[in-house]
């Protein structure tokens, strides 16, 4: 064969529809994560350009999904004997906010996992277009949701950690409001300032904010303080989100300064 | 000229990692410095989770986030209260320094139009 021939060849093999030669696959989950949960959201994570992946256990169980720029954009189909009969799950626009769905998204994507000894993927383009409403939700966002490291080790949350933090600021805090894992409410200080308090909590229906949480290494920071500035008055509200549960500080305004060096001698 | 502000931020300061001017109405960031630039990802859910912290009762000027880690600092600006100044830190950041010099060049910034 000479040059020429070659070069026909070679763009020959290019000009091949994609589909006709089967996509490759590799193996990703070797058994570091302790479930194929981690494995999938990364290649989710990966993937910028609108995707079909195929996720396969040896068992035969089989997970097909439609991703696209770092989005999990729809679940396309499960396979396999014992696959979870999720109904109308593939219809569904996944959106954040919706408990329900992320339940049942979680349940779908954890199914690999039941009997997996290893997880290969396969990807080929996507057969149709993405529409510009199609939001989808990000790999970084369920992980978070989910307290799943993408990458690296995960910090496991210390449901101890807010109760200190209120002991070591008692001295200086007006009132303060701390709803344990199991919701359970204490309350110290005036009532006055209690019930403040209790509108503050009131608006923050999560335990740990998905959009806060998104903002670091998934899973890798659990316990977070917020510490707001309003415009007026000289009180401030201090938040404390340690994994399920959460903390309300209300203090004069100079004093949030001491709070913050509190909650950075926690971990020092 | 806003990014040699921002520029200038991180010069002075070390521990911000990265630091953006944004619209936290419409959740658009105008501009980034930092010495390795996050994913885009990141830089936006930043911008939604300042969004989601700065729009509350109260009107809050400014919010810290403190981790473990990192800090994240979130600073309207007094000028045009839509837009707001982002950071990434580390955990040694000196908040009250910092704030104190971003309030000091969102003063001096005429609002992006």
């Amino acid at each position: 064969m000479n040059d020429d021939d070659r070069l026909k060849d070679k763009l020959g093999k290019l000009a091949e529809p994609l589909g006709q030669s089967p996509a490759p696959q590799r193996e990703i989950f070797p058994g570091v994560d302790a479930t194929p949960l981690a494995a999938i959201l990364r290649e989710i994570d990966e993937t910028i350009l609108a995707r079909e992946i195929t996720f396969q256990t040896p068992g035969g169980k089989e997970l097909v999904l439609a991703a696209a720029n770092r989005h999990l954009m729809q679940l396309l189909r499960l396979g396999g004997a014992g696959a979870p009969a999720i109904a109308g799950l593939d219809e569904q626009t996944l959106v954040e906010g919706d408990d329900a769905l992320l339940a049942n998204l979680h349940r779908a994507l954890t199914y690999l996992g039941e009997d997996a000894t290893g997880v290969s993927v396969s990807a080929q383009p996507l057969a149709r277009t993405i529409s510009p409403g199609e939001v989808g939700l990000s790999a970084e966002m369920l992980a978070a949701r989910w307290q799943i490291a993408l990458y690296g080790a995960q910090v496991p949350a210390d449901p101890g950690l807010a109760k200190r933090f209120l002991g070591a600021c008692t001295e200086f805090t007006i009132a303060s409001l701390l709803f344990d894992s199991n919701h359970a409410r204490q309350e110290a200080g005036p009532t006055e300032a209690r019930s403040g308090l209790a509108a503050q909590a009131d608006m923050d229906t999560e335990a740990t904010p998905p959009r806060i949480a998104a903002c670091f290494a998934a899973g890798q920071a659990p316990h977070y303080l917020v510490a707001l500035g309003e415009s007026e008055g000289d009180t401030r509200v201090v938040r404390v989100f340690a994994g399920d549960t959460r903390a309300y500080l209300l203090l004069k305004k100079e004093d949030v300064t001491r709070a913050r060096r509190v909650w950075r001698d926690l971990f020092s | 000229m806003i990014m040699e502000k921002l520029d200038s931020i991180r010069a002075e300061f070390p521990a911000c990692v990265a630091v953006a001017l944004a619209d936290i109405t419409s959740q658009t960031v105008f501009c980034v410095s930092a010495h390795r630039k996050p994913p885009q990802e990141r830089i936006d859910a930043m911008c939604e989770a300042a969004a989601q912290m700065l729009d509350r009762v109260g009107f809050p000027q400014e919010c810290v986030v403190m981790s473990e880690n990192q800090t994240l600092v979130f600073l309207r600006s007094p000028r045009e209260p839509t837009e707001a100044l982002l950071s990434i830190c580390t955990a040694d950041m000196d908040v009250e320094r910092f704030l104190t010099q971003c309030r000091a060049q969102l003063n001096d910034h005429a609002p992006a139009q």
